[in-house]
C-alpha cells in the first residue's frame, strides 16, 4: 500500500478522515504552516477543517505540537490525533524530546532534514511514505536564517496533492499578510515556497513490526492515555537544551586558566548553569551545564572578555538517540 | 587583608533560589533578573516570593515537573536558606506580598517567629504592574508596605501573546496596536515616586554591578516599598537575535529611554548609565536591532536605513528619550 495523494484522497471519499499531525519547537512556525495549509483546504468546497495547534506555556524553542483534521461533510472529533495519518517533524531538535511518529504504523511522514528519506526512514523507524526536504538550508538561503516552515509547507502541499502549490502559496502569504510580517520577508518567503516545490525527495518503505510506533493499550487503572500537554511536558525530566537552534552548542575552553573570575558569565546566564570555584577574585569559571540546560541564548559569549565561550557547529546537541514519551 | 569583593561578585558566589530547567525563551532577560533576586536572598534569612501571573510564573512553575525554585534538598529548619513561593493572579503579587509581611510582623510580634525576619520579593511584569495592577502597585506603596517589587518591563503582554501595555515605546509594534501608539508612555518611575516608595530604581541586569547593589538596596529596605523597574528585552516579543539581550538592555539606558536610576525617599537619587546629551547614542542604534520597530528603521548592510516618511516619528522617540532624561533627574532631585 502506498501513502501517496491518491491514498489519502480515497481515505477521505471512503468517509474518513485525513489526520495531521506536527512537531516543532515554538518560534519555529509551525502553527504558520497549520494555519497556512488548513486555510488553502478550506477553500475547497465539500472539506471541513479543523486546526488546533496545540499552545502550551512554554516559550521560544519549547516542545509544540499542532493538530488538522479534515474530512468529508463535518469533523465532529474534538480531541488530540494520537494516530496521525500525515506526521510532519518540522525540526529535528523536537524529535530528539518526542516521538513524532506517536500512534503511526504506516502513514505519510513530512521531515524538515537534509537527509535522504531512506536515511530518514531508518533513523525514525518510518514505514510508509517518507517525504524529506531540505527546508532549513532552505531558509537560510533565502532568509538567510535556518527556518524551516515554509519549506515544510511546500512540501506537505506537494505530498498530499489536496490542493495546487499556487493555492498553497496563495493561502501563505494570506496568513503571512494577516500577521503584519514585513512585506520584504513575505517576497522572500513566497520565493523559498516555490523553490521548495521541487526540493523534496520521496522514499516508500514497506511497513514491518519495527516501524509500529503505536502505544500499548492505556492504562488499566486510568484508562486513558495522558494528555498532550504532560505527555509533552514530561518527555524529558527538566532538560532545556532543546530549545537552542539546531546544529549549534556552546563550549566553554580554558585549557590556559585565564579566567580571571571577573564573574560576568556567572551573572549574565539567563539559565544559571555556569559551574565555577569560589576565589578571593570572584568565580573562577570551570564549565557549564552544556548539555542538559543550554539554551544557546549567546549571552556567555557576549559578556567574557577573554573570549572564553564558543559557538560550535555540531549535527546534534549531545549523543545518543532520546527515548519518547 | 583582600578587599572585599563587589556587589555582584559577591552574590555570584552565593547559592541560586532560581535554577536551571526553566521554560522561558533562550536569552530572557526575567531569568537573569531571577537569578539574581534568588542570589540576592541568600542571605540568611526567609524569602518569600510572590508571583503575579506573567511569563515568568507560567514558565517556571509548570506542573508536574518544571519547578525552577528553590535552593535543592534543604531541611526545614534552615530557615535561612528556605524559600516560599505564592502566585496568583494578574495584579495581585504586591498585595500578597504585603499580607505575608504582615503575618510575618504579627508572629515576630507574638514571639512565634524567632528567626530574622523574612524577605518579602514580589515579581511582577509590566503588564500586571502597570497595567491590570496599577491601582493594585500604587495602594500598596502608599500604604508603605514593606516589602521589594521587580517589574519586569518588556513593554508587553508577552504571556498572552505580545499585547499592547502602557509601557510601550512610541510606535513600537505589537499585537494589538500595529505599529504602535505614537503617544508617549506612562512614567512608571513618577508614580512609584510620587505614591511614596521608600526606595525607587531602575536598572538593567546588563549593568550587573550597578544592579546587583540595587537588588540588595531594595531587599533591604525596611521602612516602605522599594520598588525596582527592570528593562527586560523580549527575545520573542521584540524580535531580535541571539546575544543581544545584554547589549540592548545596554542600549536602552544610554539612548536614554530606559535610563539606570535609583533614589531613595528623602535623599537625592542619581541617573546613571546616559551620556551627557550630545554623547548619547541615538535611539536608532537601539530600534534598528528589534524587528518590532522594522516599520521606523532597520539595517541594510550595517547601515541605518531610516523608512522614507517616518523621519518625524523617529525624531518625535528621540524626543522623548531625551525628555525621558530630563525628567528622571527631575525625580532624582524630588
Amino acid at each position: 500500500m502506498t501513502i501517496d495523494a491518491q491514498f489519502l484522497r480515497q481515505r477521505l471519499e471512503s468517509g474518513a478522515s485525513v489526520d495531521v499531525r506536527g512537531d516543532g519547537k515554538a518560534g519555529g512556525g509551525l502553527v504558520l504552516v497549520m494555519q497556512s495549509f488548513g486555510a488553502a483546504l478550506a477553500t475547497h468546497p465539500e472539506l471541513d477543517v479543523q486546526d488546533w495547534p496545540l499552545f502550551s506555556s512554554a516559550r521560544k524553542g519549547a516542545n509544540v505540537r499542532a493538530y488538522l483534521r479534515l474530512a468529508r461533510g463535518e469533523v465532529l472529533t474534538a480531541c488530540q490525533i494520537t494516530s496521525p495519518t500525515v506526521a510532519v517533524l518540522m525540526n529535528e531538535a523536537a524529535g530528539e524530546e518526542v516521538d513524532f511518529a506517536e500512534g503511526t504504523h504506516e502513514a505519510l511522514y513530512v521531515v524538515n532534514t537534509p537527509a535522504s528519506p531512506e536515511e530518514a526512514a531508518q533513523k525514525y523507524r518510518l514505514g510508509g511514505r517518507v517525504v524529506t526536504v531540505s527546508a532549513d538550508q532552505l531558509g537560510q538561503k533565502y532568509l538567510g536564517r535556518p527556518l524551516g516552515n515554509v519549506g515544510v509547507l511546500a512540501a506537505l502541499v506537494h505530498a498530499t496533492g489536496f490542493v495546487s502549490p499556487d493555492a498553497g502559496l496563495e493561502s501563505l502569504l494570506h496568513v503571512m499578510k494577516k500577521r503584519r510580517i514585513p512585506q520584504r520577508l513575505v517576497d522572500q518567503n513566497a520565493e523559498l515556497f516555490r523553490a521548495a516545490l521541487t526540493e523534496s525527495r520521496v522514499g516508500d518503505f514497506p511497513a514491518d513490526p519495527s516501524t509500529d510506533h503505536r502505544r500499548p493499550a492505556a492504562h488499566p487503572k486510568t484508562d486513558v492515555p495522558a494528555g498532550a500537554q504532560s505527555a509533552l511536558r514530561t518527555s524529558r525530566k527538566n532538560r532545556t537544551s532543546g530549545y537552542g537552534r539546531p546544529g549549534v552548542r556552546v563550549e566553554f575552553h580554558d585549557e590556559t586558566n585565564r579566567c580571571n573570575g571577573c564573574s560576568l558569565c556567572v551573572v549574565a546566564c539567563p539559565e544559571g548553569i555556569i559551574e565555577f570555584t569560589p576565589d578571593p577574585r570572584g568565580a573562577l569559571v570551570t564549565g557549564a551545564k552544556f548539555d542538559d540546560f543550554c539554551k544557546v541564548c549567546r549571552e556567555c559569549i557576549a559578556s567574557c572578555p577573554l573570549d572564553l565561550f564558543h559557538e560550535v557547529e555540531t549535527p546534534m546537541r549531545r549523543e545518543g538517540v532520546l527515548e519518547s514519551a | 587583608m583582600a578587599r572585599p569583593l563587589p556587589t555582584f561578585k559577591e552574590h555570584a558566589l552565593r547559592e541560586d533560589a532560581f535554577v536551571e530547567g526553566h521554560a522561558l525563551c533562550p536569552g530572557c532577560m526575567e531569568a537573569v533578573t531571577f537569578h539574581e533576586v534568588g542570589r540576592a536572598t541568600d542571605n540568611g534569612k526567609k524569602t518569600v516570593l510572590t508571583l503575579g501571573t506573567f511569563c515568568g510564573e507560567v514558565s517556571t512553575l509548570m506542573y508536574p515537573n518544571l519547578i525552577s525554585w528553590g535552593r535543592g534538598p534543604q531541611s526545614p529548619e534552615l530557615f535561612g536558606k528556605s524559600l516560599g513561593v505564592m502566585h496568583n493572579v494578574f495584579e495581585s503579587s504586591p498585595t500578597i506580598a504585603e499580607a505575608v509581611r504582615d503575618v510575618a510582623t504579627v508572629l515576630e510580634g507574638v514571639g512565634a517567629w524567632k528567626a530574622p525576619s523574612p524577605n518579602v520579593v514580589a515579581l511582577s511584569g509590566d503588564g500586571g504592574a502597570l497595567a491590570i495592577g496599577l491601582r493594585s502597585l500604587l495602594h500598596t506603596i502608599q500604604r508603605r508596605a514593606r516589602i521589594a517589587i521587580f517589574v519586569q518591563m518588556n513593554e508587553v503582554f508577552a504571556n498572552t501573546g505580545f499585547q499592547f501595555s502602557p509601557t510601550a515605546l512610541p510606535f513600537a509594534d505589537s499585537s494589538t496596536a500595529p505599529g504602535g501608539l505614537p503617544e508617549d508612555p506612562i512614567d512608571h518611575v513618577g508614580l512609584a515616586i510620587a505614591a511614596g516608595a521608600a526606595f525607587v530604581a531602575q536598572g538593567s541586569p546588563a549593568f550587573a554591578p550597578f544592579f546587583a547593589e540595587v537588588a540588595e538596596e531594595a531587599i533591604n529596605t525596611s521602612n516602605g516599598t522599594a520598588v525596582v523597574f527592570v528593562p527586560s528585552p523580549c527575545i520573542a516579543g521584540w524580535k531580535f537575535e541571539e546575544g543581544l539581550t545584554a547589549e540592548l538592555g545596554k542600549l536602552a539606558s544610554q539612548t536614554g529611554l530606559f535610563p539606570c536610576f535609583r533614589k531613595r525617599a528623602g535623599e537625592p537619587g542619581e541617573v546613571k548609565h546616559v551620556p551627557e546629551k550630545g554623547k548619547r547614542p541615538p535611539v536608532e542604534q537601539y530600534l534598528v536591532k528589534q524587528r518590532r520597530f522594522e516599520h521606523l528603521a532597520r539595517l541594510v548592510d550595517g547601515e541605518i536605513r531610516v523608512t522614507p516618511g517616518r523621519e518625524g516619528d523617529l525624531a518625535k522617540l528621540q524626543s522623548y528619550a531625551d525628555r525621558n532624561v530630563e525628567r528622571l533627574k527631575k525625580w532624582a532631585a524630588f
